[in-house]
Order: C-alpha cells, then sequence, then structure tokens
C-alpha cells in the first residue's frame, strides 16, 4: 500500500462517515465530495509503479522505453473520466439542495419527512 | 440507536469491501493492456500523450458515453432549478454590481484565461491536458465575467448551439472513423504525422476540441442555472 493509496482509503471513510452522520443537506453533499476524491486516489495509486515516470513520450521518455519506464495510463485516462463524472454529480446534487430549499425552507434532512420509515 | 448501528453496519461492510484493494500487492510491471498501449500506442495513433490516447481514442466510446451523462447532469440541473416566471419584477429588478476591483481584474484576466484554455485543448495529444481540461478552464473565464458583470452571459442560444454543435461534431467523427478506418470512433482517418508536433496524431486534436467546446458550454450552462438561482 503506497502513502497515497491510505491517503485515499482515509478520505473515503472521512467522507462516507460525513454523509451518514451530518443532517446539513450542504454537509451530505461535501462528504460525497470528499469520498469522491478519496476515490479518485485510490484508481491513481492503483496504476502507479514505483520509480517509473509519467505516460507521455518527448526527449526525456522515448517510444521504446516507454512500456519499461511509464505507468498504467489507464488508470490516469479513468479518473479523468471520473473527476468530470464527479463534478457533474455534485452539481446535481447543490442543485437538488437548492430546490429542496426553495420548497422547504430547510436544508437540516430531519425536517423533511415524507421518506422517513 | 438503530440509525447509529445501521451506519456501523454500513461502515464495515464497506471496510469489507474494500479491503481485498488494499492488501493488493504493489506492482512491478504494467498490465497486459497497458503494456500493449504504452508498446504501440504511439506508433498507432502518433499521440504522444498515450492517456489521451486511452480517453479519446482506446476508450473512445467510454469518453462519449461521459459526454452523454454530463449532458444528462446539465439537464437535470436544469430541470430540477426551472421555474416559472411568476411577473417581469424579477426581471427588471437590477442586481448589484460588483467592486471594480473585480471588474478590471476580470477584463484584465479573461483573454489570457481563454488563451490558456484554447493552448490546453490543442495540446491534449503531446502533454498534459486536452478537451476537459481545457474547456473547464474556458468556462472558468466565462465565470470570472458572470462573476464581475452580473446580468451579462453568454446567449442562451448560443451556449445550446454549441453544446448541439460540438457534440454532433463528436459523433460525426466517430461515423468517419467507422466509415473510413473501419472502426467507430478510430482516430486514423487523418494522417498520424510527426509524434509530438502540433499537427499530429489524426483525429485526435478534432476529437479535443469538440469535448472542450462541449464541456466548457456545459459547465456554463450549469454555472448560469446555479447563478440565475441565487440572483
Amino acid at each position: 500500500m503506497t502513502l497515497v493509496s491510505i491517503l485515499g482509503f482515509v478520505l473515503i471513510a472521512v467522507g462516507l462517515w460525513g454523509m451518514l452522520t451530518r443532517r446539513n443537506l450542504i454537509k451530505i453533499i461535501v462528504g460525497f465530495s470528499i469520498m469522491d476524491t478519496g476515490v479518485h486516489l485510490v484508481i491513481v495509486s492503483l496504476g502507479f509503479i514505483k520509480g517509473r515516470t509519467a505516460p507521455i513520450i518527448n526527449k526525456a521518455l522515448s517510444a521504446g522505453d516507454a512500456p519499461s519506464r511509464a505507468v498504467d495510463p489507464i488508470p490516469s485516462a479513468l479518473v479523468l473520466t471520473a473527476i468530470v463524472i464527479g463534478l457533474a454529480v455534485t452539481a446535481l446534487l447543490l442543485s437538488f439542495a437548492v430546490r429542496i430549499y426553495r420548497e422547504k425552507r430547510t436544508l437540516n434532512i430531519d425536517d423533511i419527512s415524507e421518506l422517513k420509515w | 440507536m438503530i440509525k447509529r448501528s445501521l451506519i456501523v453496519l454500513l461502515l464495515i461492510v464497506t471496510a469489507y469491501i474494500l479491503y481485498p484493494l488494499a492488501i493488493l500487492p504493489p506492482q512491478d510491471n504494467l498490465g497486459n493492456a497497458a503494456a500493449a498501449i504504452t508498446a504501440d500506442g504511439v506508433t498507432d495513433l502518433g499521440a504522444a500523450n498515450l492517456v489521451t490516447s486511452v480517453i479519446v481514442s482506446y476508450r473512445g466510446l467510454d469518453t462519449l458515453g461521459e459526454v452523454t451523462v454530463l449532458f444528462l447532469a446539465t439537464a437535470g440541473v436544469g430541470f430540477v432549478l426551472f421555474r416559472k416566471r411568476k411577473s417581469d419584477t424579477a426581471d427588471t429588478e437590477v442586481p448589484r454590481q460588483a467592486s471594480e476591483f473585480l471588474q478590471t481584474g476580470a477584463i484584465f484576466l479573461w483573454p489570457y484565461i481563454v488563451i490558456l484554455g484554447i493552448f490546453i485543448i490543442f495540446h491534449g495529444h503531446i502533454s498534459p491536458g486536452g478537451g476537459f481540461q481545457g474547456g473547464v478552464i474556458l468556462a472558468m473565464a466565462f465565470l470570472l465575467i458572470m462573476l464581475a458583470f452580473p446580468g451579462k452571459a453568454l446567449p442562451e442560444g448560443f451556449r445550446h448551439a454549441m453544446e448541439s454543435l460540438s457534440g454532433l461534431a463528436y459523433v460525426g467523427i466517430a461515423i468517419a472513423g467507422l466509415a473510413i478506418a473501419g472502426d467507430f470512433l478510430n482516430t486514423r482517418i487523418l494522417p498520424t504525422g510527426q509524434t509530438g508536433s502540433l499537427i499530429s496524431a489524426g483525429a485526435i486534436p478534432l476529437i479535443s476540441v469538440a469535448i472542450g467546446i462541449k464541456v466548457g458550454a456545459e459547465m456554463v450552462t450549469i454555472l448560469a442555472h446555479l447563478r440565475k438561482e441565487e440572483a
């Protein structure tokens, strides 16, 4: 386990804890964002190989050297995708929060009792 | 009490799911797919940035899906925040002016931010960057204008036109790949050129431009919806 992946797991735990225990919708969305960042760190660290460099061919890394000296490009590409999706989902969550505030004049989920079982 | 124990239970289940990932031994070599991409990617596609090769070409279908998700999220934001105009009072109300510092700074910085965004979009295949990153930077330039001059935003029709046309261009290039080179999203419909030069890597820069405009337009639309809500 690398330092980055440990940090990623810590962020996932913090974000999940925040999402589950906070009562304010904005704080829940912040928790989601923290967890999202943790997931990105874990995915990036999965593709990292100690001592290797970024998979970009230039003077410092010739095309022939790439398989032996570059890290895995696939997790990086996946994380780039995941960041944009995370942004879109966060925007959607925030607009739900805005809508709920407009209807109920509250962001505390204890006051929103329609979905309670 | 029942809430608390459910939360603890959920955390334990999550830890159990993530545990195999945590004890994964560190890698010494690339996996099969990664080895193939790093070995043949440059000769195949001519793009110096292998991450861009994966995003735009090898896993281009995922990117197309992702752009669709982004579009859906934008449409969702617009749908959720939609509000019927009650009267004209809300529109005629003049929003508070931004401070002079913000206005002057926005006018000064705007061209540089736009140039940086365009640079990053066009250099996605030879250096870190690409359509997504550059598109977000372009959107930030317009956010700055929206903050400094409330009421001034990109016209809605223009945004929707850019969004639709860039999406159409992306799908058009993908279908051209199917027609000319034999695969959906095959970027070798144009010559791959000299790796590392600006005009190289086949259709990858064109797709980057399409993605950049689309992401920028979507972001500005999301920000404009949220901004309208606040005003």
